[in-house]
């Protein structure tokens, strides 16, 4: 409560509220109190900053408003810039010098490197060369021949089957039915071979030697079905 | 020639009239020196690795500056005010990229420019007592805050705060204010040095 009192007296003093009698007693007061002396130089002080707070925060209140003001108005306009673009330029300006020592010393690291290799290789003499040239061609025919083994291994073919008959046949549906004539087939079991020269698995379901004709189907894990048949097939009779 | 010469005489005038205005936070005054010279500042900030954000922080920045150096019972402008405002535009902006770590290469500018270190100087100060006094009060809450930025700020009778913050009189607003004085004393000499 004291403390309030005296800040009062002293706010009233700085602003010349007192009457004249009243001043000549406090100047009294502080002559005689250092305490109070101090207060009054501090509080002063402060009360002047306060004051260059309050100017400077009410312009600032000006300034303020008289922009948006005016920005509202469409006195300017801020520049659209293409945000990313202006990054990567902005890094390229800033570290410009440091991408070009990188880039020398890189290319000075690689010009080392490949002359320490060069030195250090062995160096081979010719006959040792066409030796090494002789191994890999043998190498090259083994497995040439080993390839060929593969593929022969591969045919869906029995080994001890023979070929007795061919002709030619069509699919008429997507599930794998193929139709052809009766007197290709001379069996039970039978082959077909798609035109990308997939050997596939079929069964013969059923045969009209009268007609000719004959109901392949393929059985095979290797077959994929097409979407649709490449043709229509339409119910129609003839004209020959 | 004498034409030439009552011309410059008229712009002068003119200067000076601004600049009054602005000593005495004249709306008219501060719209027109935005007119006249913010456009200047955004193309130069815009084209120095800033936006239109920055020229609006960095123009208004310069304005107080000059309504400080106006304030001062020294003041002399000796150049013309688009020069000055530049000039610490210019310093402002400098300073700013260096914090951001941004700056590589010499300003583009074709404007011309001042030397305003001494003046930034003393401005420099000024603006870290008033960010001190800003934090001391921001810190203070309501409705302290308030009070006393009615009674030193706006200027407003104790009757009038009383009436707005809704004490029953005068002498109880006073008592409440001188608390929140105490308060904000405390706060704002526990950063600010006098003899900085």
């Amino acid at each position: 409560m004291e403390d309030i009192q005296l800040l009062e007296t002293i706010e009233r003093y700085l602003s010349g509220e007192m009457s004249s009698e009243e001043t000549i007693q406090f100047e009294l007061t502080r002559k005689n109190n250092s305490e109070i002396d101090q207060m009054v130089v501090e509080h002063k002080l402060f009360l002047h900053q306060m004051e260059a707070y309050a100017q400077r925060k009410i312009v600032q209140q000006t300034a303020q408003q008289t922009f948006n003001h005016l920005l509202a108005e469409g006195e300017w306009s801020p520049l659209e810039l293409d945000l990313p673009k202006y990054k990567v330029i902005q890094l390229w300006t800033k570290y410009k010098k440091t991408f070009a020592i990188a880039a020398s010393f890189g290319g000075f690291i690689a010009i080392i490197t490949s002359l320490i290799v060069m030195y250090l290789s062995p160096s081979l003499n010719g006959t040792q060369l066409l030796q090494l040239s002789k191994a890999v061609e043998v190498i090259k025919k083994n497995q040439q021949v080993q390839g060929h083994l593969l593929n022969e291994v591969k045919s869906k073919v029995p080994e001890n089957a023979k070929l007795i008959s061919g002709g030619s046949g069509f699919l008429i549906d997507i599930k794998g039915f193929i139709i052809t004539n009766a007197h290709v087939l001379k069996g039970d079991g039978a082959i077909v071979i798609d035109s990308k020269g997939q050997e596939l698995n079929a069964k013969i379901i059923y045969s009209d030697i009268n007609n000719d004709l004959a109901l392949l189907k393929i059985e095979d894990k290797d077959y994929v079905q097409p979407k649709n048949i490449p043709y229509a097939i339409r119910h129609k009779i003839s004209d020959l | 020639m004498i034409q030439i010469s009552i011309n410059t005489l008229k712009a002068e005038l003119n200067e000076q009239a601004l600049l009054k205005g602005l000593a005495q936070n004249d709306s008219k005054a501060v719209e027109t020196l935005y007119k006249g010279h913010f456009a200047m500042i955004q193309h130069f900030v815009e084209n120095n690795n800033g936006c239109f954000d920055d020229a609006r922080d960095i123009f208004q920045e310069a304005m107080i500056a000059l309504y400080e150096k106006v304030q001062l019972d020294s003041f002399v402008l000796t150049c013309q005010i688009k020069t000055y405002l530049f000039s610490i535009c210019k310093h402002l902006w400098l300073k700013r990229l260096h914090q951001l770590g941004k700056y590589s290469s010499p300003l583009s500018t074709h404007e011309e420019s001042i030397s305003v270190e001494t003046d930034m100087g003393i401005f420099e100060k000024k603006e870290a007592a008033f960010a001190i006094m800003d934090r001391a009060l921001n810190s203070l809450g309501e409705p302290c805050k308030s009070l006393l930025e009615g009674y030193y700020i706006n200027k407003k009778g104790m009757q009038e705060l009383a009436n707005q913050f809704g004490y029953t009189n005068a002498d109880n607003t006073k008592n409440q204010k001188y608390k929140c004085l105490l308060r904000l004393k405390k706060l704002f000499f526990a950063q600010y040095n006098i003899g900085d």
